[in-house]
């Protein structure tokens, strides 16, 4: 059986990926304080569902890259 | 785990010791100060019928703190299998048992007298008993007949001597910070008031096989003579609640009653719905079954503002505080990628209920109120005092309580008839 190796630059890339996502939800945490005009101390409140909204994000953005992977397969 | 309070935390459900003195004066018994600790000072305590809440009543005093400086010194049951069983649970090898309550009141060591027998007895009992110079604590209600309330009111007076009647929930925390709220405007203008006691059950003691004749003895809840049923029985908690939060006594109750499952020779009601109105034209609406559980018991005081339901220490505001921002975003984004868009339809949609957890009216303190009182009443008892005011409450719940029923027979919507108004 072949080893599957997950390489340092791969293991960088998926970080800086869920990086990027959480980023995005604080971001958006941000905006809906302020479009809803709350409470501030959301930003610390509300970080586990920021967190949860990273994850999703980053399983959405996951699935689309493994679609991508799959259509270019069938076209080798 | 159930909380226990201290004096020093349960004087601090108000912000100030002051103000919480002021509005529940009753609450002065938890004062430090109010600690007797001499032996002249030592409260001894008389047990008059020991059944099931008797034998919780005896049960809460014992679990009470030594500190409190009191002795169980007498108890007093005409059963038999009772009578044993409270010499066995006073924990004290020289307690003096009666089965007659007149020689425990000849009992020149005995304070006060706590009193938990059927219904048709308090009156006798208490007055007797205040007659012999003793304080005394009875169960909720206070008499089976208006007259009977009404004497019992006036031995007190005329005696001097305590006569504390067992609504707990005016010693329990959660309901002291509900009507202190209340007081202060937070649920607006009271509109309404609900209460209910469901439960599924026939509300009968065993009776032993070879004594069929124990029947009105032991289950006297279910017989006229000796009970309203439901009214005297649950419904007297939560129209003291009622009267409470409103600071007021009804002006008229009508009702209705019927039994509609529990068929076996019972004369009480086993279904009942009474409404009490009070001169600012608030509705107290009450109803009690006993086939079906689903709603369990309850109190609803309904404000402009919000909503307490007092067993559940909930409060609903009519604004529910808007939900979190990132949660406002995601859910309008939902709603925009799944709800359909209506072209044409109902103009009326229905007033659905507000849904929402709530918040809690107090976060402290879950204790429901029996040990706070028997603690409250061992330091009246220590003073030789009660505040008015704790009487006038019971007095007027148990009054509302047999014009309820009478009300429920005769069909007529009555009110309180002059010679009962203190």
């Amino acid at each position: 059986m072949k080893d599957i190796v997950i390489t340092r630059n791969r293991i960088k890339k998926e970080v800086f990926s869920l990086a990027v996502m959480f980023l995005i939800a604080l971001c958006l945490n941000i905006f809906a304080i302020i479009a809803y005009d709350t409470n501030w101390s959301e930003l610390i409140t509300e970080l586990p569902f920021v967190v949860v909204i990273a994850l999703v994000l980053y399983l959405c953005y996951t699935m689309v890259r493994i679609i991508i992977v799959l259509i270019k397969a069938g076209f080798r | 785990m159930k909380e226990k309070l201290n004096r020093r935390d349960f004087l601090k459900i108000s912000s100030t010791t002051a103000i919480a003195l002021s509005a529940f004066p009753w609450l002065g018994a938890f004062r430090n100060d109010s600690h007797g600790q001499g032996a002249s000072d030592r409260v001894r305590l008389g047990f008059i019928g020991v059944g099931s809440r008797g034998r919780l009543l005896l049960l809460s005093t014992l679990a009470l703190p030594q500190e409190l400086n009191f002795d169980v010194v007498a108890v007093c049951d005409n059963y038999e299998p009772h009578y044993q069983a409270a010499i066995q649970l006073s924990q004290n090898p020289q307690v003096k048992a009666f089965y007659d309550y007149r020689e425990m009141l000849e009992m020149n060591d005995l304070d006060a007298v706590i009193i938990a027998t059927p219904l048709h007895e308090h009156a006798r009992i208490s007055i007797d008993a205040m007659t012999a110079g003793k304080h005394v604590f009875c169960e909720k209600a206070m008499a089976r007949h208006l007259p009977d309330i009404k004497q019992m009111y006036e031995t007190s007076i005329k005696q001097n001597k305590i006569l504390q009647i067992g609504h707990q929930r005016m010693f329990a925390p959660k309901y002291l910070k509900a009507i202190q709220m209340i007081r202060t405007g937070q649920i607006g203008k009271i509109g309404q008031i609900r209460a209910f006691w469901h439960r599924n059950g026939n509300w009968r003691q065993p009776i032993p096989p070879d004594h069929p004749e124990l029947e009105r003895k032991l289950n006297w809840r279910l017989y006229r003579e000796y009970s309203a049923g439901l009214i005297t029985e649950l419904a007297s908690h939560q129209i003291q609640v009622a009267n409470w939060a409103l600071d007021k006594v009804p002006v008229s109750v009508c009702g209705t009653g019927s039994i509609v499952y529990w068929n076996d020779g019972r004369e009480v009601f086993d279904n009942i719905a009474l409404i009490f109105s009070y001169d600012n034209g608030v509705q107290f609406i009450w109803d009690s079954m006993t086939s079906n559980r689903k709603y369990g018991c309850e109190e609803q005081i309904m404000g402009n503002i919000a909503t307490m339901e007092l067993e559940s220490n909930k409060i609903f505001l009519e604004e529910p505080p808007p939900a979190p921002g990132i949660r406002q975003l995601i859910h309008s984004i939902e709603k925009g990628i799944f709800e359909t868009v209506p072209i044409g339809g109902a103009t009326w949609v229905p007033e659905r209920p507000i849904r929402y957890e709530g918040e809690y009216i107090s976060d402290k303190f879950n204790q429901e109120g029996t040990e706070l009182e028997l603690e409250a009443f061992i330091q009246f008892v220590r003073k030789g005092k009660a505040p008015e005011n704790l009487l006038k409450e019971a007095y007027n719940a148990s009054i509302w309580c047999i014009l309820a029923e009478d009300a429920v027979y005769s069909g007529e919507k009555l009110t309180m008839p002059k010679e009962y108004i203190i």
